[in-house]
C-alpha cells in the first residue's frame, strides 16, 4: 500500500500543515490524519516529521499553539494559523499553481 | 522578529519546561494513534509496534524539534559542556593524567613564547614606542654594532631628516656613589638633553635636563636619578630633588626622579642619568667629547612623520661621516636604523630561544598525537555509549561536536593550568638566569605575561583541543553504530605498526633529553664545586681605584691597608688578591723557557700571596707567593703541573728560569692543573707571577676565604673596605660560587631547558605507551578470554602484555643511549669535568625510562589479567 503513496517534495509539508490548521485548528495527530485523509490517502507523511516542522513554523510565527482538550478529552497541542501564516500560504499556494501548470506544460508538450 | 525572539527566549529561559511540552506531546500522540489502531482491531502489543514504526525515533525527533526552536546551537554547547564536565569528574586518572601534560605542555610553549617577546618584542615603557628606532653604526661590513664618539653624534643629530630628536647614550657608565654613610656601585648612563623629550616621558618629581645644561663640558653637575634609586637611597623623599650626590667623587645635584616603568633603553637597568657634558665623570679611558676614535655612544631618536625604517636607514648609510669610508676592521664602516623591539639579546640567546621553540614545538605535536592516543584507548569504553546514542538518533554531527566539546574542555582546563604553570616556570627562569648578570650586577627583563602571549596561547590551546579531538572523534562515529555496540572499534585496529615506532621514537627522544640534561647539569655542578680548587666559602670583590684618579703608590698603599684589615677580621681566614683577568681564569700570555726561543701561549694571572692556600689548589712543591716577593726581590714564578712538564719534561721545574714579557721570572713552586678546560680541549698550563712584583698596580679582584657562609660576610667586608677609604668604589661583591654559576649561565639555561624537556619527553612517552597498550587489551579481550579459559594464569597474562610494552621501551632506551652518546660528542665543547661519571648517568637515564615505562605498561596489563573469560567471550 504505501508503494503506492507519494513522497513529499522539500518544503511542500509545511504548505499542507498552514492549508490545514488555515481550515481548523488542529491538533498534531489530527492534523496527520487529515491529511491523508484530504489527499485520499495519496501523499505519505511520517508521523513523526510532522512535529518538527510544526515547531518549525510555530518558532517563525506562521503557526501558534495552545493547550487544550481533543475529541476523545485529552490534553493536547493546538495549532492555529496567524495572519502571517495565512499570507505565507496566499503567496505559496499561487506559486505552487504556478508551477504544477507550468511543469505540466512542459511535460505535455514533450510526450505528444 | 519579536515573536520569533520570544520564543527563542522562551525556550532558553525554559529549556526544561519546553523539552517538557515537546515530550507530552509526541507521546500524546503516539497514545492517540496507539488507541485508533487497537479501535480498529489489532492487539494492544501490534498496535504499539506499528505506532512506533510509523512515528519514528521519539528521541531523534525531540532533537528535532528543539532544533527547530533556534535554541539547538547554544543549548546542545551547554548540554555538551555539562556532559564532557561529567565525564571528566567521572574517569579522574585520565582528566589528571591529560590535564597535567597539557599543563606542563602549554606551560612549556607559553613560556617560550613569553620569553620571545620579550627578548624580541617587547618595545619600551615609552609612549608610541614604535616610533622609537636607534641608528646604529656598523663595523666590519655591517657584521658588527659599532658606537660612535661624541662629535660623529653631532653629525648624525645635524644631517639627518629621518630620524627627528636624535639623542645620545652611554648605557653602562660604572658610577661609584658616596655619601656620608653609604657608598654603593650603580649602572648609570650619560644621556644627551633631548633623551627625555625625546621618549616623551615626564618626571615623577622635579625635571628634566635642559639644552643650556648639555653644552660646555663638565660645568653643569646635574644629575636625574631613577625611580628604583629614589626609593633605595633616598626612602622616595621629595627631599631629594636638589639633594648632593657624590659620583665618582664629583657631587652632583639631584634635579628630577625618572618614571618608575623606565629602566633606561638596555637590560642593565639606569639607576642615575647624567648629561653628555658630563661624561668625562663616568668615562675615565678615553675623551668622547672630543676625540672621534673614542667611540662608547648609542643614538636613539624618533622616526619622522611617514618615514619607514627602510627610508630611514638608507638616508643613514648616506650620512656616515667622510673619515668612516674605508675605514679598517673594528671600525666604524656603515650606518642602519633598526627599531627597539626586544633587548637586542645575544646570538647565543638568540639560538637558545629557536632552540627551545623546536624542542618545545616537537613536544606540543607529540603531546597531541599521545592525548589522540589516549582519547582513541578510552573509547574502548567510548564506542558502546556513542553507538547506542547514535542508534537512538543522535545526529552525527551532533556527536562529533560533543567529542570536540569534550577534548576542547580538556585542552582549556590543562591550557588555564599552563598558563599558570608558565608564570611559575618564567618566574624561575627570570629569577635563576636573567635577574644578574656573570658578575652579580642586576638586569632588567620584564617577563610579565602579555595578552598577545595569553592570546597566542589560548589559540594554541584550542588548537591542541582541536588536533587531539578529532581524530578520536572521527574514528569514534565512523564506525557504524551496530559493530560499535558489538564491540568492534576500528579506530583502535587502526593503529598497529606506527604506534610502535612513535613510541619507540619517544622513548628514545625521552633517554636522549634526559640525558643531556644530567650531563649539562651535572658539568655545572662539577664546575661549581671545584677541582683542585674550591670556591665554597669565598667571597670576591673588586677595588677600583683606577676610577677616582689614584696613582699607583696611593692605591697600593690602599690596597695593602684594605687586605690588612681584612685578615683581621675574625671570620676571615685568608685574603688573596689578582691583577690581570678574573680570578681562575686570568689572561693570555707568551712564555718561553730562559735561553730558547721557542714560546708557548699560556694563561697568566698575577696573583698575590696566599692565592693557592685560599682558592685551595694543591701546591706540588716549592712553596707559594710571600708578602716578600715585591719589586726590590728578584722576580719569581709558579707554574702549572702542565706547564713545568710541558717546558721541563722530565726534570724538576724549581729553580728553573722562564722568560715572560721580556723579563726573567725563577720558579719557585709548582701546583696542580686547574682543569677549567671543556672536554674537547686540553688542560691549559698556567704561569703564575706575584701581584706585588708589577709596580704598576692599581685596580685588584679580592679572593676572601670565610669562616662561614660568604654571602652573610659581604656587608662585613664591605664596611671594612669603606672604612679605610669610603671613596674608592667596590663592585662585584659576590661568593666565589655565584660567580661561577654567572660565567656558566648558557650552560645551566641548557639543562634546565632541556631537562624540563626531558621530563616532559618521559612523561609523553609513558602516557603513549600506556594509551597504545590499553587500547590493544580492549581490542585483544577475545583473545585474553581464550587463553584464561584455555588454563592461562593471570600472571602469564600481565607477562604477556608487559612484554609487549617493553619490547618497544628496550629498543627505544637502546636506540636513545646511541643516540645520546652521539650527542653528548657532539655537546663536548659544553660539557666540563670528568667523564668518569657519565656511564652512572646513562645507567640512571635507561633506568628510569624503564621504571617509568613499566608502571605505564603495569596498568593495561592488570586490566587484562582481570578479563573474566565468560563475559570476554560473551562480547562476540
Amino acid at each position: 500500500m504505501s508503494d503506492e503513496r507519494l513522497d513529499l517534495p522539500q518544503g511542500t509539508l509545511d504548505l499542507l500543515i498552514l492549508k490545514t490548521v488555515a481550515l481548523r485548528s488542529e491538533n498534531g495527530w489530527a492534523i496527520s490524519k487529515r491529511i491523508r485523509q484530504l489527499s485520499a490517502d495519496a501523499l505519505q507523511v511520517r508521523q513523526g516529521s510532522l512535529y518538527p516542522a510544526l515547531h518549525r513554523l510555530e518558532h517563525r510565527g506562521m503557526i501558534k499553539a495552545r493547550w487544550g482538550k481533543s475529541e476523545n478529552n485529552r490534553r493536547a497541542r493546538f495549532y492555529q494559523i496567524t495572519a502571517a501564516g495565512r499570507r505565507h500560504l496566499d503567496r505559496e499556494t499561487g506559486q505552487w499553481q504556478r508551477l504544477t501548470v507550468a511543469v505540466a506544460q512542459v511535460l505535455e508538450a514533450t510526450s505528444s | 522578529m519579536i515573536r520569533r525572539f520570544r520564543s527563542w527566549a522562551r525556550a532558553m529561559l525554559r529549556r526544561d519546561a519546553v523539552q517538557r511540552e515537546i515530550d507530552e506531546e509526541l507521546r500524546a500522540h503516539l497514545e492517540r494513534e496507539i488507541e485508533a489502531l487497537v479501535a480498529s482491531g489489532l492487539t494492544p502489543a501490534e498496535a504499539h509496534r506499528r505506532a512506533h514504526a510509523e512515528f519514528g525515533s521519539v528521541a531523534a525527533l525531540r532533537e528535532e524539534c528543539r532544533e527547530a526552536r533556534g535554541t539547538y546551537l547554544f543549548e546542545s554547547a551547554v548540554q555538551d559542556l555539562r556532559y564532557g564536565l561529567r565525564l571528566l569528574r567521572r574517569s579522574p586518572a585520565f582528566t589528571l593524567t591529560a590535564v597535567t601534560t597539557l599543563a606542563l605542555t602549554i606551560g612549556a610553549v607559553c613560556t617560550v613564547l613569553t620569553l620571545a617577546h620579550t627578548l624580541f618584542l617587547q618595545t619600551l615603557p615609552v609612549p608610541r614606542a614604535a616610533e622609537v628606532v636607534e641608528l646604529r653604526p656598523t663595523r666590519d661590513q655591517g657584521t658588527r654594532t659599532g658606537f660612535v664618539s661624541y662629535p660623529d653624534y653631532v653629525h648624525f643629530r645635524d644631517s639627518t631628516r629621518a630620524v627627528h630628536d636624535l639623542a645620545a647614550v652611554y648605557p653602562s657608565a660604572p658610577l661609584f656613589v658616596t655619601s656620608a654613610d653609604e657608598a654603593r656601585a650603580v649602572n648609570g648612563a650619560v644621556v644627551s638633553a633631548n633623551f627625555f623629550p625625546m621618549l616623551e616621558l615626564e618626571p615623577v618629581l622635579g625635571r628634566f635636563f635642559t639644552p643650556e645644561e648639555d653644552t660646555v663640558p663638565e660645568r653643569d653637575p646635574v644629575v636625574v636619578i631613577g625611580f628604583d634609586f629614589w626609593r633605595t637611597w633616598f626612602g622616595q623623599d621629595p627631599e631629594a630633588i636638589g639633594a648632593s650626590l657624590k659620583i665618582n667623587t664629583v657631587p652632583f645635584t639631584v634635579i628630577g626622579v625618572a618614571p618608575p616603568e623606565f629602566h633606561g633603553t638596555g637590560t642593565q637597568p639606569t639607576r642615575i642619568y647624567m648629561p653628555t657634558m658630563m661624561l668625562p665623570v663616568g668615562y675615565r679611558w678615553c675623551s668622547v667629547l672630543e676625540e672621534r676614535g673614542c667611540t662608547i655612544l648609542k643614538m636613539f631618536g624618533r622616526l619622522a612623520d611617514g618615514v619607514s625604517i627602510e627610508a630611514a636607514s638608507a638616508e643613514a648609510a648616506t650620512l656616515i661621516p667622510t673619515d668612516w669610508h674605508g675605514a679598517g676592521p673594528g671600525r666604524n664602516s656603515g650606518a642602519l636604523v633598526v627599531p627597539t623591539y626586544g633587548t637586542n639579546p645575544s646570538p647565543s640567546d638568540r639560538q637558545f630561544v629557536q632552540l627551545l621553540a623546536l624542542v618545545v614545538g616537537v613536544l606540543f605535536l607529540v603531546c597531541c598525537v599521545n592525548l589522540a592516543g589516549l582519547l582513541i584507548a578510552r573509547a574502548k569504553v567510548r564506542t558502546r555509549e556513542l553507538a547506542l546514542r547514535s542508534s537512538l538518533g543522535a545526529p552525527r554531527v551532533r556527536l562529533l561536536r560533543q567529542l570536540l566539546t569534550e577534548s576542547v574542555l580538556l585542552a582549556c582546563t590543562g591550557g588555564a593550568l599552563g598558563v599558570a604553570v608558565s608564570a611559575a616556570l618564567t618566574r624561575l627562569l627570570s629569577a635563576r638566569f636573567y635577574s644578574t648578570d656573570a658578575v652579580g650586577r642586576p638586569l632588567q627583563f620584564d617577563f610579565t605575561l602579555t595578552p598577545t602571549v595569553v592570546l597566542a596561547t589560548a589559540c594554541l590551546t584550542i588548537l591542541a583541543g582541536v588536533i587531539f579531538g578529532i581524530l578520536p572523534a572521527l574514528g569514534s562515529i565512523r564506525g557504524d553504530a551496530a559493530a560499535g555496540l558489538r564491540g568492534h572499534n576500528r579506530a583502535v585496529t587502526s593503529r598497529g605498526g606506527a604506534a610502535a615506532w612513535l613510541l619507540g621514537a619517544q622513548a628514545a627522544a625521552a633517554v636522549t633529553l634526559v640525558l643531556i640534561a644530567a650531563l649539562l647539569a651535572g658539568s655545572a655542578a662539577s664546575m661549581i664545586r671545584g677541582a683542585n680548587f674550591d670556591p665554597s666559602h669565598v667571597a670576591l670583590m673588586r677595588l677600583r681605584p683606577r676610577m677616582i684618579e689614584y696613582s699607583p703608590p696611593r692605591a697600593q698603599a690602599f690596597l695593602k691597608d684594605v687586605t690588612a684589615r681584612l685578615e683581621a677580621l675574625p671570620s676571615v681566614e685568608s685574603v688573596t688578591m689578582v691583577g690581570t683577568g678574573i680570578a681562575l681564569y686570568g689572561l693570555g700570555n707568551q712564555v718561553s723557557p730562559a735561553g730558547s726561543e721557542a714560546s708557548h701561549e699560556v694563561g697568566y694571572i698575577e696573583v698575590g700571596p696566599r692565592y693557592f692556600e685560599t682558592l685551595r689548589t694543591p701546591l706540588r712543591s716549592g712553596r707559594e707567593f710571600t708578602p716578600a716577593d715585591d719589586t726590590s726581590a728578584p722576580l719569581v714564578a709558579v707554574v702549572s703541573e702542565a706547564l713545568a712538564t710541558l717546558l721541563f719534561p722530565g726534570s724538576s721545574a724549581i729553580g728553573e728560569a722562564v722568560r715572560v714579557a721580556d723579563r726573567e721570572h725563577r720558579i719557585v713552586g709548582v701546583v696542580a692543573d686547574v682543569p677549567l678546560q671543556n672536554r674537547a680541549e686540553p688542560p691549559r698550563p698556567y704561569l703564575y707571577v706575584p701581584f706585588w712584583q708589577n709596580p704598576d698596580q692599581v685596580d685588584a679582584r679580592l679572593q676572601i676565604r670565610v669562616a662561614g657562609d660568604p654571602a652573610a660576610m659581604l656587608p662585613t667586608l664591605a664596611r671594612t673596605v669603606s672604612e679605610v677609604d669610603a671613596n674608592v668604589p667596590v663592585t662585584g661583591l659576590v661568593p666565589m660560587p655565584l660567580r661561577i654559576a654567572g660565567n656558566l649561565r648558557p650552560l645551566r639555561m641548557g639543562a634546565t631547558a632541556v631537562g624540563y624537556a626531558g621530563g616532559l619527553a618521559v612523561l609523553l612517552s609513558a602516557i603513549g605507551l600506556y594509551a597504545t597498550l590499553a587500547a590493544k587489551v580492549a581490542q585483544r579481550t577475545r583473545e585474553i578470554g581464550v587463553r584464561l579459559a584455555l588454563g592461562s594464569t593471570s600472571r602469564q597474562i600481565v607477562g604477556l602484555i608487559i612484554n609487549e610494552g617493553m619490547r618497544v621501551i628496550v629498543v627505544g632506551v637502546a636506540a636513545g643511549l646511541a643516540l645520546a652518546v652521539g650527542c653528548a660528542r657532539l655537546l663536548q665543547h659544553l660539557l666540563y669535568g670528568s667523564s668518569q661519571g657519565d656511564l652512572l648517568a646513562y645507567f640512571a637515564a635507561s633506568l628510569l625510562i624503564a621504571a617509568v615505562g613499566l608502571l605505564a605498561c603495569w596498568f593495561p596489563a592488570r586490566w587484562a589479567a582481570r578479563t573474566q573469560p565468560m563475559q570476554a567471550l560473551r562480547l562476540e
